[in-house]
């Protein structure tokens, strides 16, 4: 062909594919951060360096 | 979960359709007589625009339907944000990909025509739109400034549309989907066509229902943020509503001890 249909084809592909990874970057984040820490853990070990509830 | 459900079945159907559109544009279908194999383009060009479109409307029914009290609801602005960020999407694909076809067809990558003019306003204004939603505010004010300002840039897409038929422009008219459908395509030519807005819609639907959900977690994240925030200060000032009355007790104490 002529480079340009491949280069519109490129961009369109890896366009859609490089927003789908952000997002998934976005969602791994969210869900990292929406993990509830059970309060037990913390009361058992006041000092430990674990996060509390909803700090990342 | 039903949505992450979706979200799947959309997924993987977008891609099976996506690829088959790629195969049958790229290699199965004959080359133009006029533009040759640059023809190959209308596959995925019309197709991106189209999504383009759809985004923007539903971004325009959403904000409607949130700006309705009847049925005002997160939701809706939650919907209403996620198809505008894909529709911001699908328009940059859009304007790269008309400006790929440009440069051998026009002889240039970017001019000042009618139709490149508008597409490139309506960037700028969902841009915009993404923009105003990033400003810190409380949700409820947010979702009805968005609403309104959704409202107000889908003025464009009509004159997007229709940029070809009001002024002369380098770009073509509608040819396929003109009123008269007198399309003068070969067969394989219009199905792979059809394949390719049906596939790219599907890859709509399917990174709306994705960035919908992953508003739906930093939507209760803010939450969970506020309340922590609200129980700390309500801590905070209960502590130092009990050192006060601590220093006050001492104090009355001690003023005892002197009467005595």
């Amino acid at each position: 062909m002529n480079g340009y249909v491949e280069a519109g084809y490129g961009f369109v592909l890896g366009g859609l594919g490089a927003y789908w990874a952000w997002l998934a970057s976005r969602n791994s984040r969210v869900k990292k951060a929406l993990i509830p820490i059970p309060v037990e853990n913390e009361r058992r070990r006041p000092n430990s360096s674990n996060p509390r509830q909803g700090e990342r | 979960m039903k949505l992450k459900i979706a979200q799947r079945y959309l997924a993987a159907s977008a891609l099976v359709a996506i690829a088959a559109t790629v195969v049958l544009g790229l290699f199965i279908t004959p080359p133009d007589a006029v533009q040759g194999n640059l023809a190959r383009l209308v596959y995925v060009h019309p197709a991106v625009a189209w999504v383009a479109y759809l985004a923007y409307g539903v971004t325009t029914l959403a904000s409607s339907l949130y700006l309705w009290r009847p049925t005002r609801s997160l939701r809706w602005d939650r919907l209403a944000s996620s198809s505008a960020e894909v529709g911001v999407v699908f328009t940059a694909l859009t304007l790269i990909t008309g400006s790929i076809w440009g440069r051998p067809a026009w002889g240039v990558w970017w001019t000042w025509d009618a139709r490149l003019t508008t597409t490139a306003i309506l960037l700028v204004l969902y841009l915009g739109y993404l923009a105003l939603r990033a400003v810190p505010m409380p949700a409820d004010k947010r979702a009805k400034r968005s609403a309104i300002a959704a409202l107000f840039a889908f003025i464009d897409v009509p004159i997007v549309h229709e940029s070809v038929v009001w002024w002369r422009t380098l770009h073509q008219g509608a040819t396929v989907a003109s009123l008269g459908m007198n399309a003068k395509i070969h067969g394989i030519m219009a199905w792979t066509m059809l394949l390719g807005f049906v596939a790219f819609t599907l890859a709509y639907c399917a990174l709306v229902v994705f960035r919908y959900r992953i508003a739906q977690g930093e939507d209760s994240l803010r939450e969970r943020q506020i309340s922590q925030w609200q129980s700390e200060r309500l801590a905070q000032s209960q502590s130092d509503a009990d050192r006060v009355s601590e220093l006050l007790d001492n104090a009355n104490s001690k003023s005892n001890v002197k009467m005595v």
